[in-house]
């Protein structure tokens, strides 16, 4: 299986194409990076820490999805909508795990999900995509007697908040309780901001040192609390839900997936 | 709903920390009433107003030593005290034919055969903890188990108040048990408890239970699931023991006029 990195020279591309390279059954097909990156021209393999594989980043995705059974993306959100055309274009299967798509790139992604399977998700671990399930059965049962707060720790270098992980926990948590969550969620507070409104899901966004990511969903009610925390230690658990993300999505009809799909959580 | 007949609540132990709590449920709650509460035989309690000894108006209702006498004038009664009354309770509420809600911990087998038996004849409802927090917790430590199998260890720890004489808590045990079940395994055959010398590599599957004792306020269990590169968390912490009386008059009124058998919060909760 021909595996596909955009944006192979970042921080998770690098990783991606290890993973990619040390997946058996699998094998590289290419790598590309943004116009005017001193990595275009480079060797895909060798600028990742591994041996040379005559491979070179290219500037242009469009042979890199000609050439691919199957395209990873968890670059920037801008590029979103350019990728997503080519994997319909092309027939090619596309994981797209990006944060911070604005609707206008989220419609895009969904409009490529009409011709080609693309596997959607904020966070590709096995412990977040079950945290989410958890999340909102416990809003269910708990309902708006307990106060649903969520709080997420990332490193320095990232660019966006909150993380698309605690977006998705917020969804799940407003679904839970059988709401939206652009009607509930609480983004800001700073100054006098009041009594806490009934039936608010509020974020809370630390950033500090190195960490992968740290996400916990409190329900705070009445002289008790109910938390569930995920902890990543390693950006492997991303990488490896990448990859087992791509080999299951090559074959699959059109249609827009989801990690919860992928691991037979649903 | 009104209901013309409040349900008649007795206390097992109400001089007790928990007791006390109980009994202030009890007369906070509507459609509820006292029916009498018992103390040891020894104890500087017998022959108090319960209800004054809560902290409450006086009720005209002395504590007793005379166990038999409570559970005839009672509809349901409630048993949150040690674990060497839990056979005698759940005896004698066979006896009377009334369901009985027995919160004790550290109860022994031969004791719980007992229970179990008494269960036969009447509705017992035997909650490892009575709060609807930890028995949500308790079901999401089953279903997280079950999804993540044994590439994730299972670790289980208790935070209690230094008041507490038993351990692993009974809600630590019941974690544990939830955890088991979710693999589909028995918990006897891979806990592993009191960890101490050279205690060699951790066994595939193993389930660890950890206690910390100290401190006299919030009690906090958690269940972790520590995999290669993540880990999960399930945590329940308990602000106040407040939380625990109120699902105990909950699982007493709940447990009235149900057919005899032995139930757990998640019954009365219908989390099951």
């Amino acid at each position: 299986m021909k595996i596909g990195i955009v944006g192979c020279g970042g921080t998770m591309g690098r990783a991606l194409v290890l993973e990619v390279m040390a997946a058996e059954g699998c094998a590289l097909s290419g790598g590309t990076g943004r116009p005017g990156s001193p990595l275009i021209g480079r060797d895909v393999t060798e600028q990742a820490g591994l041996e040379p594989s005559g491979l070179i980043v290219a500037d242009n995705a469009e042979a890199l999805f000609r050439d691919s059974d199957a395209v990873i993306d968890l670059s920037v959100a801008d590029m979103a909508p350019s990728h997503a055309e080519l994997a319909a274009a092309h027939g090619v299967a596309l994981v797209h795990g990006t944060s911070g798509l604005d609707s206008a790139q989220q419609g895009a992604v969904e409009a490529a999900a009409e011709r080609t399977a693309v596997v959607q998700s904020s966070s590709m671990s096995i412990g977040v995509n079950l945290m989410l399930e958890l999340t909102e059965q416990t809003a269910g049962v708990l309902g708006d007697d307990y106060d649903v707060e969520i709080v997420e720790l990332f490193h320095r270098n990232k660019v966006d908040a909150p993380s698309g992980t605690s977006l998705a926990l917020g969804r799940a948590a407003a679904a839970g309780r059988g709401g939206e969550l652009k009607d509930l969620a609480v983004y800001q507070r700073d100054g006098e901001i009041g009594p806490r409104p009934s039936g608010a899901i509020g974020f809370a966004v630390l950033r500090g040192g190195d960490s992968p990511g740290e996400h916990t969903v409190i329900f705070a009610g009445a002289g008790e609390r109910v938390e569930i925390a995920h902890k990543a230690s390693s950006r492997a658990i991303y990488t490896q839900g990448a990859v087992a993300a791509a080999r299951w999505a090559v074959g699959k009809p059109a249609g827009l997936y989801s990690m919860r799909d992928v691991l037979g959580l649903a | 709903m009104s209901n013309p007949l409040p349900i008649i609540i007795g206390i097992v132990g109400c001089g007790g920390r928990l007791g006390r709590l109980l009994v202030q449920e009890v007369v906070h709650t509507e459609g509820c009433a006292l029916g009498g509460g018992t103390g040891r035989a020894d104890s500087t309690v017998i022959g108090r107003d319960v209800a004054e000894l809560a902290g409450r108006a006086p009720a005209g209702l002395a504590v007793t030593a005379d166990g038999k006498a409570m559970f005839a004038a009672c509809d349901v009664v409630i048993d949150f005290s040690v674990a060497s009354v839990a056979p005698l309770s759940a005896e004698a509420a066979a006896r009377h034919a009334i369901p009985l809600v027995l919160g004790t911990t550290g109860i022994g087998n031969e004791d719980q055969a007992t229970v179990a038996a008494a269960a036969a004849k009447t509705a017992i409802v035997q909650p490892a903890n009575t709060s609807l927090g930890m028995n949500v917790v308790l079901a999401l430590a089953e279903r997280a188990a079950r999804a993540l199998g044994t590439d994730y260890d299972i670790e289980i720890l208790g935070q209690q108040h230094r008041h507490k004489v038993d351990a692993p808590s009974g809600a630590t045990l019941a974690l544990a048990r939830a955890t088991a079940t979710g693999r589909d395994v028995a918990l006897d055959q891979v806990e592993q408890r009191g960890r101490h010398g050279e205690i060699g590599k951790r066994p595939k599957g193993a389930i660890g239970l950890a206690t910390v004792s100290g401190g006299d306020l919030s009690v906090i269990h958690t269940v972790i699931f520590a995999g290669a590169g993540e880990r999960l968390e399930v945590t329940h912490r308990g602000s106040t023991r407040a939380i625990y009386p109120k699902g105990a008059v909950a699982a007493a009124r709940w447990a009235i006029g149900r057919p005899p058998g032995l139930y757990s919060m998640a019954d009365v909760l219908d989390l099951a």
